[in-house]
């Protein structure tokens, strides 16, 4: 159209130009002739020669003239048209003169710059169309200007702001061209413009929306990934790269992003068996088994997996969604709890919010440092204050809040606290009642928030005026379908140039094949009935280009009427982009729908005024409440008792701290309790600050918690019951644990540390050490579970004890030992009975040799005694008796008979006297050595028994310390005297040699034995005589015998002969 | 012939010196009740027969066979014992002692004794 209006600026001018040279060639050659015929006499000739060109000048004039009027007829019906179509254009229109004067305005433009084209008229471009850089709020040069200088069309949108006179400002795209005339003379200019606020809101709205959904994913404040059904990691969030430590590889990484994994107690976890790839193979969810993830710098984190696979329409397994719950964190603030009281006192020190506690008569009683710094005091100064110096207005709390408060609930106030330099400070008080009436206030300076919060309103304001609208395509067609006006905009979108399509048919060149019945059907309703199904609404339908393709457009088609004339004006703007956008948005959406419903656990976020936005199906099933329900419902009905306010706090603090997390036990709408752990987000829906939150189960974790739990406080409870020292060592993370007796062993109370390996060591006793630390090492190394050993252990108290130790060893899978639980004992006492006993013992065998020498000697002498002294007088008694039988002569024969016993009675007295003798200390002992004296006694055995005896004797003769000889004499006197008390033996052997330094004598009989366990029972004096015996010999003595096959005893002594 | 009793008991050897007294070769008896007074006899009257005990105090017996032997191997030695096991009697034969009795059951062999000893020594002159 611009195009057409070019051209009727280049008939105008062409026009003038014609009147110019029609005056200008009637004018000419008559001066000159007349001149010429001034000087050549001949002005009749002149004159012929004047008008005879005049007379075909003026017919061709009076011709130019007819042709003129037909134009301007045709030009003013053309001009009618236009000024409709203008009119009713979408776009602004202005143009201008030459100096730049606005010449004519549309309606569109009217309406956008708030002039009317007869106030516009002839005023200055630059003060109706008052346009400025968006940004910089900086006016532009003058446009018209710039088109007039440079003669060629210029284009500018997106930053360019149009200030109405006085209906505000539009973000406007414009373009605008140079008029020419028909000699590509300038003669103004056109400028084309349109609001495109719109578009520029729905834009934003666009992008807003797509960043939310991959916000919140990537916002999740647990680790969440996807892997296809191969195992490649796909999509993952933030939390998921923090917790792996690292990016994972497109198409690299299987089922986990971390180098390694492992079991909670230490083993590999190969990755093929991690839970992901578990449940891809299984095509089911794999919930509760806790891993440890090891990041590339070797840092290991305890990690909750959740797989669970995602199916699409069909039912096909197209991969999982994985979330990590990372409780390092949880499982080291649990240790952190279970410190002493002054850790938590210096967190509480440490804590960023200003916490006080306080009586409500002012008295400050306790304080932290972010107290005091917060307010720029120092500790001694701020110790000295009083509450109401710190705070702005007197009043310490009013009366509805200190009702509250004194009523068990937690207030938040904001307050303005009063810092040293006299400034004011704003908060946000957080304050409870303690249960000793003070009150303690979690202070923090909330100022820099609401600074924020006041830029953020205001940028949502600015970005409200945002406005934009694209250029839409415009194409006129007659009644009859056949295009008659095109705009460069309608040959971008479509591909066809004007002059390609004017005079053609719409439905040819832009409707699709099938779409042009419906397109004909409805010009020719609209002609019977003046009504169109399309007409005057914006509609979406799909249109075709040059190229064949089909692409989607939004239309906005307007019926003109023009006197007689009709014409339908269509608005065309190629919507592909925005179709795309939305399709991949919608795209997104599902994707994310399906992420989260097929979340393990549940999800959800709600705003600060806790109406629930957004949840996922797990949480419906979870709690039992019906979409409808959940809509209506506070987070926190979900729980009840201390569980809601802690949930109420925790959500609180979320707000506040930007995220948090909490263990409660879900009630559900049928009042079962599930136990759940929790973590939140603090985040911006839709400009507010809402809460996004994920829950997982926890009922197995708890129950295996509870376990552990209880058999820990066994383990504790058994470690103070019992009388033993018992300690426990974890090789893996060196932590020491021993009872109240374990540290009373060394002299130490449950306050020191419990005594490591090293110190262990360097208390043993050193002739111990080398000794007990070897065969330590030795059963760690083996795969034995058990060590013991006794050793002297220096203690704190009472110097060296001796102490039994009995360790049990804990091994891995691999056999690596992984733990050590052991019991010490004081053992000092029972050493020294026994060290006692062995004393007394050594005495008692040393008193026992004694006697036994003591005996020896006097039975040597007795022998003697008996042998020789009673020997010496029965000779003479047998002499004598001998004498007086021969000096009887004739005596009677009875007195010849008595004295002959007599002598008789002597001779026996004799043997029984030698024997006696014998029997106390053979004389031959000490004369004839060992093996005479055993030789002789057992021939002497064997004649009194009748028992065949055999001396096999292997030496001729030892030279036996007196001891020895005497004490092995004895044990075969004593032996022999067994087997003929019970043996009922045959035959006696007895055997005598040296052998390998030492004295062996054996002596065995054939007779009816015994059981072994029989003698045992039995206190059996003669053995344990003959035991005891060997052992001053410092030898060994053994007996062996078995029913009905004899006995057996071998004496073992050490000699070096 | 000439015997020399040697026994520490003075009623032995009277008694000794009675049952010898019933053999015929013997000229004089000669008596000693210790050691050292046997030693001194032997060497004044130089006997034939030395009758001696054992049981000699401090054990003197061995030596004095074994002076007997060694100042005139051509003396009779006579053991006379209340020990009579077997060692002990090896241990005089031995030491060169030409008889072993038993004193108590053997006593009444010695004039017999004596009177052989005394045949086989006039064989010789």
């Amino acid at each position: 159209m611009r195009k057409q209006l070019k051209q009727i600026k280049v008939w105008l001018s062409k026009k003038r130009v014609l009147l110019f040279v029609l005056i200008f060639s009637i004018a000419m050659p008559g001066i000159s002739i007349f001149f010429l015929a001034q000087k050549s006499n001949l002005p009749y000739l002149a004159l012929l020669i004047f008008i005879v060109p005049y007379l075909g000048i003026l017919f061709f004039l009076l011709k130019a003239i007819d042709r003129t009027q037909k134009i301007s007829e045709q030009l003013r019906i053309q001009k009618e048209n236009y000024k409709a179509t203008l009119n009713s254009l979408g776009e602004g229109l202005i143009t201008t003169d030459k100096q730049g004067q606005v010449v004519y305005m549309n309606p569109a433009a009217e309406k956008l710059t708030g002039w009317s084209w007869q106030d516009a008229k002839k005023m200055s471009l630059k003060n109706v169309y008052n346009v400025a850089n968006e940004e910089t709020g900086k006016p532009f040069e003058n446009i018209v200007n710039r088109i007039l200088k440079e003669g060629k069309g210029i284009e500018w949108e997106n930053n360019t702001i149009l200030r109405a006179k006085d209906s505000g400002t539009f973000i406007i795209s414009n373009n605008g061209s140079p008029l020419l005339d028909s000699n590509g003379r300038i003669t103004g200019a056109v400028l084309v413009f349109n609001d495109i606020t719109e578009k520029k809101k729905n834009e934003k709205k666009l992008k807003e929306n797509e960043k939310q959904y991959s916000d919140l994913i990537q916002n999740l404040p647990e680790a969440v990934y996807t892997c296809d059904e191969r195992g490649y990691i796909k999509i993952y969030n933030k939390a998921a790269v923090k917790l792996w430590g690292r990016e994972p590889e497109a198409g690299k990484d299987l089922w986990c992003g971390t180098w390694k994994i492992f079991n909670t107690d230490g083993t590999d976890l190969p990755l093929d068996s991690c839970p992901m790839a578990i449940c891809l193979k299984e095509g089911m969810p794999v919930h509760g088994k806790e891993i440890m993830v090891q990041r590339p710098d070797g840092s290991l984190r305890h990690v909750l997996p959740y797989p669970s696979p995602i199916f699409n329409s069909e039912g096909e397994l197209t991969g999982a969604v994985n979330m990590l719950i990372d409780i390092t964190d949880k499982k080291e603030r649990e240790i952190l709890i279970k410190r002493s009281e002054e850790k938590y006192r210096s967190i509480i020190e440490q804590a960023s919010d200003a916490i006080l506690i306080y009586s409500f008569d002012g008295t400050i009683h306790e304080f932290n440092k972010s107290s005091y710094t917060l307010l720029g005091y120092l500790r001694n100064e701020y110790a000295k204050l009083k509450l109401n110096d710190i705070l702005v207005d007197d009043i310490i709390v009013n009366q509805s809040n200190y009702a509250a408060i004194l009523a068990g609930e937690t207030k938040t106030i904001y307050r303005n606290l009063k810092h040293k330099n006299g400034s004011f400070i704003e908060t946000e008080v957080t304050v409870k009642l303690l249960a000793d009436g003070k009150a303690i206030a979690f202070a923090r300076d909330i100022s820099e928030r609401k600074k924020a919060e006041e830029e953020l309103r205001a940028s949502e304001e600015i970005r409200k005026l945002i406005m934009d609208s694209a250029l839409d395509a415009i194409i006129s067609m007659d009644t009859a379908g056949f295009i008659t006006a095109w705009t460069p905009q309608a040959e971008k979108i479509f591909g066809w140039k004007a002059k390609e399509v004017i005079g053609k048919s719409v439905s040819e060149i832009i409707i699709p094949a099938k779409y042009r019945e419906q397109h004909s059907a409805g010009i020719q309703q609209y002609l019977k009935t003046g009504e169109g199904l399309f007409l005057n609404r914006l509609v979406e339908v799909t249109a075709l280009n040059k190229e064949g393709r089909e692409f989607p457009v939004e239309l906005l088609i307007t019926p003109i009427k023009q006197g007689e004339t009709e014409f339908f004006c269509s608005f065309i703007r190629d919507i592909t982009e925005r179709k795309k956008a939305e399709e991949t948005i919608k795209k997104e959406k599902e994707l994310l729908e399906s992420v989260i419903n097929s979340l393990p656990g549940v999800f959800y976020f709600y705003d600060e005024n806790l109406k629930l936005l957004r949840w996922n199906k797990q949480l419906e099933n979870v709690t039992g409440y019906l979409p409808a329900e959940l809509s209506n419902m506070n987070p926190a009905d979900f729980f009840e008792g201390e569980d809601r306010t802690h949930m109420q706090e925790r959500s609180r603090d979320v707000f506040v701290r930007g995220s948090g997390n909490a263990e409660a036990c879900f009630t559900a709408k049928d009042g079962k309790k599930v136990p759940f752990y929790f973590t939140g987000l603090r985040m911006q829906y839709e400009g507010r600050p809402s809460l996004l939150g994920i829950g997982i189960d926890i009922t197995e974790r708890k129950k295996i918690e509870e376990k552990i739990k209880k058999s820990n406080e066994r383990f504790e409870l058994i470690g103070r019951a019992t009388n033993d020292a018992i300690w426990e060592w974890n090789l893996e993370t060196n932590e020491l644990w021993g009872n109240e007796m374990h540290q009373q062993l060394y002299g130490l109370t449950l306050a020191d540390a419990v005594p490591n390996d090293e110190e262990w060591k360097q208390r043993l006793h050193a002739e111990d050490r080398e000794r007990i630390v070897k065969s330590v090492e030795e059963s760690l190394a083996s795969e034995s579970n058990i060590w013991d050993g006794e050793y002297r252990l220096n203690t704190v108290n009472k110097g060296w004890i001796y102490t039994f130790g009995q360790t049990y060893i804990v091994r891995n899978n691999e056999g690596k030992p992984v733990r050590m639980i052991g019991s010490m004992m004081d053992i000092t006492e029972r050493k020294k009975t026994e060290e006692e006993i062995l004393e007394i013992n050594k005495q008692l065998r040393l008193l026992s040799g004694h006697l036994q020498k003591v005996r020896e000697e006097e039975r040597t002498h007795m022998a003697r005694e008996i042998h020789d002294e009673l020997g010496q007088q029965l000779t003479v008694m047998k002499m004598d008796v001998s004498w007086l039988y021969e000096k009887l002569g004739n005596a009677s024969e009875t007195v010849r008979q008595r004295t002959n016993e007599l002598r008789n009675m002597l001779d026996k007295t004799v043997t029984t006297v030698r024997r006696i003798a014998s029997e106390l200390r053979p004389s031959m002992l000490d004369d004839m050595g060992l093996a005479a004296a055993i030789e002789w006694h057992l021939s002497e055995f064997g004649k009194r028994f009748g028992i065949k005896t055999e001396f096999d004797k292997k030496e001729t003769e030892l030279l036996l310390p007196d001891a020895v000889k005497t004490g092995l004499f004895r044990i075969v006197q004593e032996s022999l005297t067994n087997v003929a008390r019970y043996a009922k033996a045959k035959k006696v052997t007895v055997n005598l040699q040296q052998k390998e330094g030492q004295v062996l004598l054996i002596i065995k009989d054939d007779g009816a034995g015994f059981e072994m366990e029989e003698i045992a029972a039995k206190k059996t004096l003669g053995i344990l005589g003959m035991k005891e015996r060997t052992a001053m010999m410092g030898g060994t003595y053994n007996i062996n015998s078995t029913p009905g096959k004899g006995t057996m005893v071998a004496v073992k002594i050490p000699f070096e002969g | 012939m000439l015997v020399l009793i040697v026994d520490s008991s003075i009623q032995i050897v009277e008694r000794l010196e009675e049952i010898l007294s019933e053999a015929e070769d013997i000229s004089t008896i000669r008596k000693a009740v210790s050691y050292e007074d046997a030693i001194k006899q032997f060497n004044e009257s130089k006997p034939d027969i030395v009758l001696l005990d054992i049981d000699l105090p401090g054990n003197k017996s061995i030596d004095l066979v074994r002076q007997i032997k060694k100042i005139n191997a051509a003396t009779a030695a006579i053991v006379l014992s209340i020990r009579v096991d077997d060692a002990t009697q090896k241990q005089y034969n031995s030491l060169g002692a030409d008889f072993f009795f038993d004193k108590y059951h053997d006593f009444e062999k010695l004039p017999s004794v004596v009177n052989t000893i005394a045949a086989s020594k006039k064989r010789r002159h």
